[in-house]
């Protein structure tokens, strides 16, 4: 085991022709990246960002869109001796002002000391860049044959940060040694029986745990070839996954629960046929649902409707994963999905998973996120802290080797959340049961939406400043959607009696789409006080929220 | 192509996302926070209902052709 830095530079410097990564284009077609064109790139994002002067184990932010330039701005930060991190850039639809403003809130709360981009972004961007902060253009470099002087660095020193939410505002940032990158990924990869033939293919963010480590990262320590393409194209072209899956032998893909659900869009595959488009699926070892919760009727449609592509129900996997925990905490193993039909009565009422034969009354169909790492233990707790019962739900904890430590410059919250042994307490709820975890719900008000997660606070805030709305009177909630499989962004406020609602209503869901690039469901104005406030005087979500499913239920 | 049912066909589409707004033929419909651009393809296959024989294709399904009502007119008269 070596330094994540070094490991990187004997691996790709000992087979410098082996491609590392082949980018796919919106058009499908591809470029392949060999070690060593991978290893000029990062020397010289390496050598530029030497020469801005900056202290040692300095914080560096990468805001970038998808390509070759944003691996090695990676890999150079690392070469570098820096620290570098992953954040997310502004989309199109964003406000330029509105996104610098909270990235420099990023810059100033995480202690930011650089910033790399690529061209588009610092063009975006334009003067709106936070002042004072050195940043350096990636892809205005030539890539610089040779190799990097790295300086010596230990398994324990801090080499990744990466963050809990898809908003600026309140960013929680974790950081992780080289060893706990290492030992996750052996015990990820051992899961999985992966080797260096596996070829992940992946459309998904890196400024997100399940991109960064599983689609990026861990790939790039262990030699497992990466295809990627931008979320970007991705989303206006959904099949274009399947087309390099099978151009590429593709053989592990990592998905949040929402994409199950376009990827067999009946539009999509009408299309597909209409073309007579084939792809070859079967050679998939794992398609591998995370990030968000697992839906069997997602799952059922996707294998459903792709089988004439060889998609077999076996082939798709889930997850328990965060990036608090690096990212994997469960994982099923290659082959052997679970799930398990419990009585929905007594999980509902009295919080106990009871198994029945599969078809009987009253059963619900649950997803199992399969069993621990082999790093990895949990445990099921009440609220008083005591260990639950096989098949009891309580909140889950975690703790293990790759599991953090602490928040960075959170320590407050920290003692709140990390128990004296280590614990760390995820927020959700779920059960165990013949050691397979279960995921059932969430304690904390968590939102998360197409796989990013968002703080109800930050919404909150956000339309809070909307003119016209009364403040303190929102309250922002997620409510599960089966019809696109993810959770959708519902908002209750009071307004002022002299406004009308309808420009209110747009002048909220503009600010949001602006400022956070997250789009509501529903977003609703209620009467003068009709939101409900807890004893303890505060808007209640969970009883608001509550109120607003007993409304829609009612019709 | 009876554009003169278009503002209907996008209010019918997106009646919930709608809910409480005035949809102009000039709102942008992505930028405003109505929809994300991956429900764009729910303008699409509202499209392709509405008007028989019309398939749009991947490469056409950008904010810069679908975003507002305008927009899609705009497009549909330029294909012709």
């Amino acid at each position: 085991m070596q330094p994540l830095g070094l490991h990187l530079l004997d691996q790709l410097r000992g087979a410098p022709e082996r491609v590392v990564a082949t980018y796919v284009a919106l058009d499908g077609s591809a470029r392949d990246l060999a070690a060593r064109e991978l290893v000029a790139h990062a020397n010289a994002v390496a050598l530029g960002l030497r020469r801005l002067g900056l202290a040692e184990r300095a914080l560096v932010a990468i805001v970038h869109r998808s390509g070759p330039w944003l691996h090695a701005a990676w890999i150079g930060a690392l070469w570098a001796g820096y620290v570098p991190t992953m954040i997310a850039p502004p989309s199109p639809r964003m406000e330029p002002r509105k996104y610098a403003e909270g990235f420099s809130g990023m810059v100033g709360h995480l202690g930011i000391d650089a910033v790399m981009l690529d061209q588009a972004t610092r063009t975006a961007l334009g003067d709106l860049m936070p002042a004072g902060t050195p940043f350096l253009t990636t892809d205005a470099l030539q890539p610089v044959a040779g190799a990097p002087n790295i300086p010596a660095l230990g398994l324990g020193d801090e080499v990744a940060v990466q963050h809990t939410s898809g908003t600026t505002g309140l960013q929680k940032a974790v950081g992780f040694t080289s060893r706990q990158i290492h030992v996750h990924a052996a015990a990820l990869l051992e899961r999985l029986q992966a080797t260096p033939s596996d070829v992940v293919v992946s459309w998904l963010p890196l400024y997100h745990d399940m991109g960064f480590i599983a689609c990026f990262v861990t790939p790039l320590i262990s030699g497992m070839r990466i295809v990627e393409m931008s979320p970007f194209d991705w989303v206006q072209r959904p099949a274009l996954l399947f087309e390099a899956i099978d151009s590429q032998g593709g053989t592990l893909c990592w998905l949040p629960n929402f994409a199950f659900k376009v990827l067999s869009e009946q539009r999509l595959l009408a299309v597909a046929a209409e073309q007579g488009r084939t792809w070859r699926l079967a050679g998939m070892r794992a398609f591998i649902s995370c990030s968000e919760p697992v839906m069997a009727d997602a799952i059922a449609q996707f294998t459903d409707r792709l089988a004439p592509f060889g998609v077999r129900r076996q082939q798709v996997l889930a997850s328990y994963a965060m990036a608090e925990a690096i990212f994997g905490v469960t994982q099923d193993a290659i082959g052997a999905p679970r799930v398990a039909h419990v009585s929905r009565q007594a999980l509902e009422r009295d919080g106990r998973a009871m198994r029945g034969a599969p078809g009987g009354e009253g059963l619900i169909e649950l997803v199992s996120c399969g069993t621990a790492l082999s790093t990895v233990s949990i445990e099921v707790r009440d609220a008083a802290g005591q260990v639950l019962d096989d098949g009891e739900v309580g909140h889950i904890h975690i703790a293990g080797p790759h599991v953090f430590t602490g928040y960075r410059r959170l320590a407050e919250l920290n003692a709140s959340v990390i128990d004296g042994r280590g614990y760390y307490a995820t927020g959700d709820l779920g059960f165990v049961l013949d050691g397979e975890l279960f995921v059932t719900g969430r304690l904390k008000d968590l939102i998360i939406i197409r796989g990013r997660n968002y703080y109800p606070q930050d919404i909150e805030a956000l339309v809070g400043e909307v003119a016209g709305v009364v403040p303190g009177r929102v309250v922002a909630f997620g409510i599960p959607d089966a019809v696109i499989g993810t959770e959708q962004l519902i908002i209750l406020m009071e307004i002022e009696e002299s406004q009308t609602p309808g420009k209110i209503v747009l002048a909220v869901r503009r600010s949001i789409a602006q400022s956070l690039d997250c789009t509501a469901g529903d977003v609703r104005v209620v009467p003068p006080r009709a939101l409900v406030k807890s004893t303890a005087g505060k808007i209640s979500r969970a009883e608001n929220r509550r109120r607003y499913l007993e409304t829609a239920a009612a019709g | 192509m009876d554009l003169g049912k278009l503002h209907e066909v996008v209010a019918v589409a997106l009646k919930r996302e709608l809910t409480g707004i005035d949809l102009t033929d000039d709102l942008e419909l992505v930028e405003s926070g109505i929809i994300d651009s991956l429900a764009l393809t729910t303008i699409v296959a509202a499209l392709e209902a509405a008007y028989p024989g019309l398939r749009v294709p991947d490469s056409d399904a950008t904010v810069d052709n679908l975003g507002s009502v305008d927009r899609i007119k705009a497009y549909l008269a330029g294909r012709g």
